[in-house]
């Protein structure tokens, strides 16, 4: 599997989890954003500005990092979006 | 009277610093059952003029600041710098603890090099979630709390990023994986530049270039002024090289001919480098460095 599948499959798990409790939210510095306005941002991340595009791009490539090295974090995602 | 260890800022003007406040108050409050003397500059308190006044007459050991900043500074509660490229040799032979985004990409950096023993701080955004604020708020308190257990700065970092995989672990176990990516993310944008522990990068391209070739503890014992005279010479050199190569084709058809000029060249490269203090020895380890 390369980077930009395994990207895939995870902007997929990550947006499914938002989308299961929507209200709860994540502080990027001084910015508030709902798991569902997150969700959106993982959608077009071409649309953010540059500070959300830098965080999420940072965000994204955190989380492929995880996928590579934690089995656990892999095996749920891949259970989560129905892919394993 | 006890002597000020320690300036604690902790500005509070938004939801997000409402939040690291609260943080900084469990470190407060850690620092005070340690013993540790020190002065509280919370909310309305922590402003330019009160963090300089405060820092210049109590000559603390450690700063610590909780929260907003940027790649230049750390704000305050007017959202004005409390701390910023033109104040932060106030910070030479403390120790700063910060929670701040992005200081660490280029504040922190001049402040480590204006002479602050330690700097703790972050490179990229600082994020947490409302789902997970305790396995956040341990790992902001983290490196301080091993600081107070008499670890060595290195230590702490090494042993905050271990703390980190742990709690990320507990955060993907619950599910929880937008926190866990989002706890990572914050652990990879950890830094602490020390004297053992110099930064990694710099906004200077001339310093990037050193760090690459020769490491960060060697590039950053290498002047500006040094390595801006060692990048004239030899781009000056390439180019003169260049020229006489260029003539001798033109006069000869062949660029090898004339090989006295060449010798000449190498001669005057070997005695710069000879004659350079230390030169030969950088050439050396840029060399064995790869």
């Amino acid at each position: 599997m390369n980077d930009g599948e395994i990207l895939n499959i995870i902007v997929k798990a990550l947006k499914l989890e938002a989308l299961s409790k929507p209200d709860e939210k994540i502080y990027i510095g001084s910015r508030v954003y709902t798991y569902r306005e997150f969700a959106g941002m993982l959608n077009d991340r071409r649309r953010l500005d540059k500070t959300d595009r830098r965080f999420v791009e940072s965000f994204l490539k955190a989380s492929v990092k995880m996928f590579k090295k934690d089995q656990s974090f892999r095996e749920r995602i891949l259970k989560l979006t129905g892919e394993e | 009277m006890k002597m000020v260890e320690c300036v604690v800022i902790r500005p509070r003007f938004d939801e997000a610093s409402g939040v690291s406040f609260e943080w900084c108050g469990e470190v407060v409050h850690m620092l005070k059952e340690k013993g540790v003397s020190l002065v509280d500059l919370a909310g309305e308190d922590a402003v330019r003029s009160v963090v300089e006044e405060t820092v210049r007459r109590e000559d603390p050991k450690l700063v610590v600041f909780y929260d907003h900043g940027d790649s230049r500074g750390l704000l305050g509660q007017d959202k004005g710098y409390v701390i910023d490229k033109g104040n932060d040799g106030l910070l030479a032979g403390r120790e700063i603890y910060t929670l701040a985004c992005l200081w660490g990409s280029d504040g922190g950096v001049d402040a480590w090099r204006k002479g602050a023993r330690a700097v703790w701080c972050y490179v990229e955004e600082f994020s947490f979630t409302s789902e997970a604020l305790e396995e956040f708020r341990v790992f902001a308190n983290s490196g301080l709390r091993f600081r107070i257990e008499g670890r060595t700065w290195e230590e702490c970092l090494r042993l905050a990023k271990e703390l980190a995989e742990e709690l990320c672990r507990r955060l993907v176990g619950e599910g929880k994986y937008i926190s866990a990516v989002a706890l990572q993310d914050d652990a990879d944008a950890l830094r602490c530049y020390t004297k053992d522990n110099p930064p990694e990068t710099s906004r200077c391209l001339a310093r990037r270039l050193l760090i690459k070739l020769l490491g960060p503890e060697r590039a950053w014992r290498i002047g500006r002024r040094e390595s801006a005279g060692w990048m004239l010479t030899l781009i000056g050199y390439g180019v003169a090289l260049h020229d006489y190569a260029h003539q001798v084709y033109e006069l000869r058809g062949t660029v090898l001919s004339l090989e006295g000029g060449y010798l000449g060249f190498a001669m005057m490269l070997a005695g710069l480098i000879l004659l350079s203090a230390g030169g030969l020895k950088l050439l050396l380890r840029a060399v064995m460095n790869g």
